[in-house]
């Protein structure tokens, strides 16, 4: 018996890749064969060697195919084919208004992948999400007995050596840091951000600095609307740093003050807990599955205005018993994260295929 | 204190909402942030016009018309305000009609470039404006700062040839940017009217 997983892309810093690397590793530890397809064109060069062709997958009725799904591509094609048994992890789907603007292409494929989802999720032998809010969505879609499966948060990753040349670039300067980590999507709210940013740096703290962290190729209009919007609110210490690798972003979270997030939608949201693991206080807009990362820990704000925003930050970090309940609230809910069993969740959720 | 922003199934709500560790804030957490940001407006002397752009609730005006008043009456010594000109802040509000934001209402790719070439032909000048010099509350930062103030004063004559040089180079490309998409535009046409002429004459031949 095999378990093999089907993905639309591969990347390296990419939440889905590793979940999907995690559970391969466990399902070998089991003793299954176990492996990851993905179309070749469709894979970063760092990680090409993790993952096989997407056209080399085979499987017979006994084996298990899990397929992540969050837009609309080839793999799905061969997940509906696949003769073995089926398991969707359903890992959101953004709603395409908010690429209308920016990408033709990328709209078509998020419409299309929100009109697959009932067909693919119908088909599969067993519908898994990765947070409640998820879920919800396909239980309004129609979808009956749903599990949830949240995203693995990796130690393994998270205690790599941080990347020296990153921390002596930002350590000349002692400025104080506002750190995002995401790539540079509409559903981000990266705008929000730096208004927020800007009316800390203009008006509160001018020895301040936004980090944004994550690739800026994705949607190129939005990153251009971005830089203009920067240009108008005359702000100067904006920092792009586009794709980091696993060290490269230890760094981040190490020079780092603050950990802002201002995401219209977010299925779970791994980076706002990577940030609490790197004990940094964490601010950021309650949306979708946002609460649930977050688990009552950290501050969470709702219609707040941007000025309004970077005065709650100069609060959380001027008042020292506001600061520790956060930063202490963030410590309970890591160690919670941190004890949990992903394998032995995972081995309940597949035990009648085992 | 008022912060009833609008009303839900009859009852009043608060809008905006903040949770601290878990619990509910609200209330605490925006009356601590009104005070620190009237004290920080009036720093400024900004008028209420220019806050209210900052989404703020409406019912902080007369609290901070007050405060403003109040300032004003303590300080207005002449070499304060001339100091202060340099200190100015400014509320970035462009009008609508040439804001970035708007970028995001644009209802496909083609509507965005349309706008975003719009915008750029308002942008593509840089100024040689004094700007905020950043300082530490020292004896050190303060002094920097001045030495960097006479600084700009003194390189003006450079700075604002070299932003002449700049600005027409600017100027010049964006010129290029609109007569390309323009000349696409029209190659365009041409051809939509070609494919249909050639659709009518396919269609009379067909009868």
């Amino acid at each position: 018996m095999r378990v093999d997983q089907i993905l639309a892309g591969f990347a390296e810093g990419d939440a889905i890749s590793h979940e999907a690397l995690i559970m391969r590793d466990i399902f070998r530890g089991w003793g299954l064969a176990s492996d990851i397809f993905v179309d070749p064109a469709f894979v970063s060069p760092a990680v090409r060697q993790e993952c096989l062709p997407l056209k080399n997958y085979k499987a017979e009725s006994s084996d298990v195919c899990i397929h992540h799904y969050g837009i609309a591509s080839s793999a799905q094609f061969v997940f509906l084919d696949s003769p073995a048994k089926k398991i969707l992890i359903y890992h959101n789907i953004t709603p395409a208004e908010f690429f209308k603007p920016f990408d033709d292409k990328i709209f078509f494929q998020l419409t299309e992948a929100r009109k697959g989802l009932v067909r693919l999720a119908s088909i599969a032998d067993a519908v898994w999400a990765d947070s409640m809010f998820n879920a919800s969505e396909l239980i309004e879609a129609g979808i009956r007995d749903v599990k949830i499966l949240k995203l693995p948060l990796s130690t393994k990753q998270l205690n790599l050596t941080p990347d020296v040349s990153i921390l002596n670039k930002f350590s000349r300067h002692k400025l104080f840091t506002f750190l995002f980590v995401g790539r540079i999507a509409p559903n981000k709210n990266i705008e929000e951000l730096i208004k927020i940013f800007a009316y800390y740096h203009n008006f509160i703290n001018p020895f301040s600095r936004l980090v944004i962290v994550g690739s800026f190729h994705g949607v190129p209009r939005y990153m251009a609307m971005l830089r203009m919007l920067i240009g108008d609110l005359d702000i100067s210490n904006v920092c792009f740093e586009g794709f980091a690798s696993p060290e490269g972003l230890i760094a981040y979270y190490k020079i780092a003050d603050v950990y802002v997030s201002t995401t219209n939608h977010e299925g779970y949201c791994l980076p706002l807990l990577e940030a609490m693991y790197f004990d940094l206080p964490v601010i950021t807009k309650a949306k979708g599955g946002v609460n649930e990362a977050m688990g009552g820990a950290g501050v969470m704000y709702d219609d707040l205005p941007p000025s309004l925003v970077a005065e709650l930050i100069y609060h959380v970090f001027s008042n020292t018993y506001l600061k520790n309940e956060v930063l202490s609230s963030q410590k309970i809910r890591i160690k919670e994260e941190l004890q949990r069993d992903f394998a032995n969740e995972l081995r309940r959720l597949m035990m009648q295929w085992l | 204190m008022v912060y009833l922003i609008y009303q839900e199934n009859g009852r009043f709500c608060f809008k905006m909402k903040i949770f601290i560790a878990g619990k509910d804030n609200t209330v605490n957490m925006l009356d601590a942030i009104k005070r620190s940001f009237i004290t920080r407006m009036c720093k400024y002397r900004f008028n209420w016009e220019d806050i209210s752009k900052l989404n703020v609730p409406a019912e902080w005006k007369s609290e901070y018309v007050e405060a403003l008043k109040s300032k004003n009456a303590l300080s207005s010594n002449r070499i304060s305000n001339f100091f202060r000109e340099f200190d100015k802040k400014k509320i970035d509000f462009l009008p609508q009609s040439i804001d970035s934001s708007q970028l995001i209402n644009s209802n496909s790719e083609k509507e965005f470039l349309e706008t975003y070439l719009k915008l750029i032909r308002i942008r593509e000048h840089i100024d040689s404006l004094f700007f905020d010099i950043p300082t530490s509350n020292t004896f050190i930062g303060r002094l920097a700062r001045y030495v960097k103030m006479f600084a700009w004063f003194f390189l003006r004559f450079i700075v604002d040839r070299i932003a002449f040089r700049q600005n027409l180079i600017n100027s010049n490309l964006g010129y290029a940017i609109e007569f390309e998409h323009q000349l696409l535009l029209k190659e365009l046409e041409d051809l939509k009217m070609r494919i249909s002429e050639l659709e009518k004459k396919l269609s009379n031949k067909d009868l």
